[in-house]
């Protein structure tokens, strides 16, 4: 059964593919089906367990978050192949026209505010990095591979979160919601410019519009 | 059924919020409660590092402070003859290299569809060494070629990897750099290169180098030396270049026709008979065919050439003489002869020959050789050099004086169509976007069966291979010791000043010594870089360790001492009036004038290029410290003669179109008095015309997509500046 | 009393911006945010052509507009003359901006504060650490900090020696001074 921890760690393995078994287990139809319901219901009443619940409608509410395109690509995530191919061609650094690293510390100064995109260039490194560091050490937390590497790689940055909600600690959930994934509506416009990233970008959106329930006042 | 979907990957452990032990006394740590935490705590990790820039290829040595994997602060060491205490601009700015979004994270393959993928070290490793193993095979090591723009650890590295397979195919940047300086001087003094000693000269001419546009601190230091002193320094150069506000004199030239001023300042000398007649008749051979050849080359004929007055030459001439031998011409780098025209070989021979008459070698304020230092002759067999290769470097017999430590990459290159070379490598270096015409290098890297590209950051060359593989940072690598001459020759390290940032990247070091192994020839790599540097070192009595604490250490026991006796390693023994080499590759035993291959007519511009002292060649323009003082103060901009702009309707700041046979590009125009009216000046570092370099997209133009494909005769340089353009503003 | 100053001799500037860059990197600065700027002024008729590089920063006047016209008080004059920034009380208004008449306030995105020169080289004079400020940085060494009120220090002497003068007069009795 996935649970809405899961459902963020499911997440974050879309972000940096798992083994090929690991996969096969999260997107089987049964277990994807499962993901998908849970996803609903934290598009609809956010990641806060005491906010009132409104009872389902008869319409997929995805599509009140997601695009039509992104919805189908939703329903049916790539298989291992797919994803890995798809990390190995924009989960990169180097290729701008191509790359679209997940690294908050990219996106720290960047706004949408249609400014020029070639102007706000990133560096690895910045504040989010050591604030993730510290974060899992105040916590108590080990961090391993990916953490070590790129501590706010949007896959760890998931991974904390479902942590977090796992704890209970609603307070925490939220404010790291709110603090952490702002970057994503930047990150968004970069996935938008690749031809290929429909999936990405519904699990992006998804949890923009989880955020966008965090932030709004009770 | 269960799915254990809830077993997480980069985080383990974790004791609960509530019990969480905690550095800072509640759990979870909102983001600015950090920030007002750290904001003025100290840094948790602080060091001083020692190490060696990587802008350009003086490696100036320096020192810098790290605070949590952050440089702080970098100050020039003030033993190193480069920089002599200060860095330039491009030292600071180019560490951010370091945590650039634009590294290159991955190993990278193109794929059918022509974009990049990551790939796993181990296929890259297993692939490249299969098909360089066949390629051995099917066509013998010298199908192999290799290309860099030689740094301390790329140099030991690439020479052995590529000899340990039996390939003498190891080519420097030089076709785009100095190597016909190199050469043409080495067929008159035995030597590519010396030192005028500015410092203490009483008069120095500058032929097109500019120590305060190509910068070296050290060398711009020695110039404000000689001012104070009162010295007669001159800028013979198209351009009213930086370094003029240290001259007394600017004589512009037309460029190419260096050549000529220098034929014709001997011929006044040696007309008048106002030259060391004793120095010559004691150290030379061959003076007589030289004089013979002189007489045509009087001032008034140079001057219709050079655009100088007849006056002018004679009084340089006579001022030179008067001053010498604290007098010389500057030794140049790339500039007027480095490899820019037709007869850049014959100018830097001519130059030196020039300097002969003046007596100035060995002579205080003259032109002088700095003493070297170097790690002795390791014992132990694992560091036993790889066998030489049997054959010389391609091109050798066909570009027979072009100096063997440099090679003609691009006729390498040339050589893939042809079928001779089906192997490339490049290790630091943009050969495509910057040795020669990037369309046609382009062409030929992409014809090659195998092509690789080690490198930091997606260039023009990275884009034209099949495989990327991603070096680290200067800032994350320790490297073999750097011996550097100089008036106090030293020692230098670049030293790991950061740990490893990208966990797919890996230093050049370990690339080439995975590679060697999977080629074969791993017993040539059966040592770290540290246990190397530290037997490179025990030699001269140090250890890495220490050069490791203090940085740099100097040999002044080795110090320039003047009045030393000069061994000539030419033919004879003696300085070279004559070259029998030369004479067999065609050119006149001793140097006469040689037309530049293009001359501009009316209504037409030679396209000149030149340095910043923000960027070095391709390399900096996508480093944001750097090109945004370029953006914001229109560096990008080629310069035009004021008078001729005005004649052609163009004013400062249009938008112009400026056409060679082989390219057509846009941008916008300075105005300049400073400029000799039949030149367009375009500074070499702009116009990268790849989106992956995304600061510097579109930003200006690149000389070397005006420039046709030229191997100089003889020497093999590029002749980049054969070129001839047409301007005319936009709209017009 | 401690009264920090500074000289520029632009008869010694190649122009390099090897100021800026240093001076970035030794206050944690984007690229793009630039405490010193430049004006080049080329003079004269080819071949005989002549040019100035002129370096531009926060002069740290004694009589500065943006200090008067701060709304919050984050623009202050500490107890060595300085013009600093308090960041935490700045809101980025921008008045100070506006109010500079040598433009060398800039808006720096990353702390969303107004900033300048801060003329950190003090903590090197002080001798408390080795900076790569623009006075330490200067290839061609031709900037000099210290003490105005000290008569024998070098930059009273060189001031009075070269004949240094500010760039516009004495209108907001700027401290820095140029050689030109």
């Amino acid at each position: 059964m996935v649970r809405e921890p899961d459902a963020f760690a499911i997440m974050a393995a879309c972000f940096a593919p798992p083994s090929e078994e690991e996969w096969r287990s999260i997107a089987s139809d049964r277990a994807w089906a499962d993901f998908v319901l849970v996803l609903r219901g934290l598009l609809e009443h956010g990641i806060d367990p005491d906010a009132p619940r409104r009872p389902f409608r008869s319409k997929p509410s995805l599509t009140e978050s997601l695009s039509l395109e992104e919805t189908a690509a939703l329903f049916k995530p790539p298989d291992h192949d797919a994803l890995t191919r798809f990390s190995n061609r924009h989960f990169v650094g180097g290729l701008p026209q191509q790359s679209a690293m997940p690294v908050e510390s990219l996106y720290a100064n960047r706004t949408t505010q249609g400014l020029d995109p070639v102007e706000e260039k990133g560096f690895y490194g910045a504040e989010p990095a050591a604030y993730m560091r510290d974060l899992a050490a105040s916590l108590g937390l080990s961090p391993a591979g990916l953490f070590l590497e790129y501590p706010d790689h949007l896959s760890c940055e998931l991974e904390v979160l479902a942590y977090l909600l796992e704890e209970g600690a609603t307070g925490a959930v939220r404010q790291f919601l709110v603090e952490r994934l702002a970057w994503l509506s930047s990150f968004r416009q970069r996935l938008l410019g690749l031809d290929d990233a429909r999936f990405h970008l519904a699990i992006v959106d998804a949890i923009l519009d989880i955020r966008s329930i965090a932030v709004r006042p009770h | 059924m269960s799915h254990d979907i809830t077993r997480r990957r980069f985080i383990q452990g974790g004791t609960g919020v509530a019990a969480a032990a905690t550095l800072l006394g509640g759990g979870f740590l909102g983001f600015d409660a950090w920030r007002q935490a750290y904001a003025d705590a100290p840094a948790k990790e602080v060091k001083q590092v020692h190490s060696l820039c990587n802008s350009c290829s003086s490696k100036c040595g320096f020192t810098a402070t790290v605070e949590d994997g952050k440089v702080m602060t970098m100050i020039g060491d003030p033993e190193h003859p480069y920089c002599d205490g200060t860095l330039c601009a491009r030292g600071y700015g180019y560490a951010s290299i370091a945590y650039s979004e634009d590294r290159l994270t991955n190993p990278l393959k193109r794929t059918e569809t022509g974009a990049f993928e990551a790939i796993s070290w181990d296929d890259a490793i297993k692939e490249i060494s299969e098909k360089i193993t066949q390629i051995i095979d099917e066509d013998g090591p010298q199908a192999l070629v290799l290309i860099q723009d030689p740094r301390p650890s790329g140099s030991y590295y690439t020479k052995r990897f590529m000899n340990a397979l039996g390939s003498a195919n190891v080519y420097t940047h030089g076709v785009s750099c100095n190597m016909s300086k190199v050469s043409g001087m080495t067929q008159a003094i035995g030597v590519g290169d010396f030192v005028s000693d500015v410092a203490n000269a009483k008069m120095v001419m500058f032929l097109g180098r500019s120590y305060a546009d190509g910068i070296r601190p050290g060398s711009l230091h020695d110039l404000q030396a000689a001012r104070k002193k009162g010295a007669r320094i001159v800028m013979v150069d198209p351009r009213y270049n930086a370094s003029c506000l240290y001259a007394d004199e600017w004589v512009p030239i037309k460029p190419g026709t260096d050549l000529a001023l220098v034929l014709a300042m001997a011929n006044v000398l040696v007309g008048r008979g106002t030259y060391n007649q004793e120095y010559v008749a004691n150290n030379t051979v061959g003076f007589e065919d030289w004089a013979a050849r002189l007489p045509e080359y009087t001032p008034e004929w140079a001057a219709e050439i050079t655009g100088i007055p007849a006056e002018t030459i004679t009084r340089l001439a006579e001022e030179m003489w008067e001053a010498a031998p604290a007098s010389s011409i500057e030794q140049g780098w790339r500039a007027a002869f480095g490899c820019s025209h037709k007869n850049s070989g014959e100018t830097a021979r001519a130059l030196c020959l020039f300097n002969t008459l003046l007596g100035c070698w060995g002579a205080e304020g003259g032109a002088i050789f700095y003493p070297s230092a170097s790690a002795g002759k390791l014992t132990d067999p694992r560091f036993a050099a790889p066998p030489a290769p049997k054959e010389k470097i391609l091109g050798s017999a066909e570009y027979p004086l072009a100096a063997a430590s440099m090679g003609v990459s691009t006729f390498a290159l040339q050589q893939i169509a042809e079928g001779k070379v089906k192997g490339v490598i490049f290790y630091q270096s943009n050969c495509v976007g910057g040795y020669s015409n990037p369309k046609q290098l382009d062409e030929w890297v992409r014809q090659a069966e195998l092509s690789v590209a080690i490198d930091v950051q997606m260039t023009e060359t990275c884009k034209a291979c099949q495989y990327v593989l991603p070096d680290t940072s200067y800032l994350e690598r320790l490297e073999v010791p750097e011996f550097v001459g100089g008036r106090v020759p030293v020692v230098a390290l670049r030293d790991r000043v950061l740990d490893k940032i990208h966990p797919e990247t890996k230093p050049v070091d370990e690339i080439f010594a995975e590679l060697g192994r999977a080629c074969g020839v791993g017993q040539y790599f059966d040592f770290t870089v540290d246990e190397l540097a530290d037997a490179q070192l025990a030699t001269v009595g140090l250890s890495l360790e220490q050069l490791q604490e203090e940085g740099i250490v100097a040999f002044p026991e080795k110090a320039y001492k003047p009045g030393k006796e000069i061994t000539w390693k030419t033919p004879s023994g003696k300085i070279q009036f004559t070259s029998e080499a030369c004479a067999k590759a065609g050119f006149t035993p001793s140097p006469t004038w040689i037309e530049p291959l293009v001359m501009p007519e009316e209504g037409q511009f030679r396209l000149v290029g030149g340095k910043q002292t923000i960027h070095t060649h391709t390399q900096t323009a996508n480093i944001k410290p750097l090109i945004s003082i370029s953006k914001k103060y229109g560096l990008e901009r080629p310069w035009i003669n004021a008078d001729v702009a005005a004649t052609l309707g163009i004013e400062d700041g249009d938008e112009v179109e400026i056409s060679s046979d082989a390219f057509t590009g846009r941008t916008k125009i300075k105005v300049t008095e400073r400029i000799e009216p039949t030149s367009l000046y375009l500074p070499s570092h702009y116009g990268r015309m790849i989106p992956e370099q995304q600061l510097s997209y579109g930003v200006g133009l690149s000389q070397m997509d005006f420039v046709p494909f030229h191997l100089e005769p003889g020497y093999g340089g590029t002749m980049a500046q054969e070129t001839v353009v047409t301007v005319k503003k936009v709209g017009a | 009393m401690t009264r920090y100053g500074m000289l520029i001799d632009t008869k010694n500037c190649i122009g390099c911006y090897a100021c800026r860059t240093a001076c970035q990197r030794q206050n944690g600065l984007d690229g793009d945010v630039d405490y010193i700027r430049y004006e080049e002024r080329e003079t004269g008729k080819f071949p005989h052509v002549r040019i100035e590089a002129v370096p531009l920063q926060c002069m740290h006047c004694e009589d500065a507009p943006c200090v008067g016209v701060c709304p919050t008080g984050a623009s202050y004059v500490d107890d060595t003359g300085r013009v600093r920034v308090n960041e935490e009380k700045c809101i980025g208004c921008r008045y100070c901006m506006a109010a500079c008449p040598y433009g060398v306030r800039v808006h720096n995105k990353a702390t969303g504060a107004v900033e300048k020169c801060k003329f950190c080289t003090a903590e090197a004079f002080e001798g408390k650490a080795k900076t790569c400020s623009c006075v330490e940085a200067c290839v061609t060494g031709c900037r000099v900090f210290g003490d105005l009120d000290d008569p024998d220090g070098e930059l009273a002497r060189a001031i009075v020696e070269k004949n240094a003068l500010p760039i516009a007069g004495d209108r907001t009795k700027a401290k820095i001074f140029y050689v030109r």
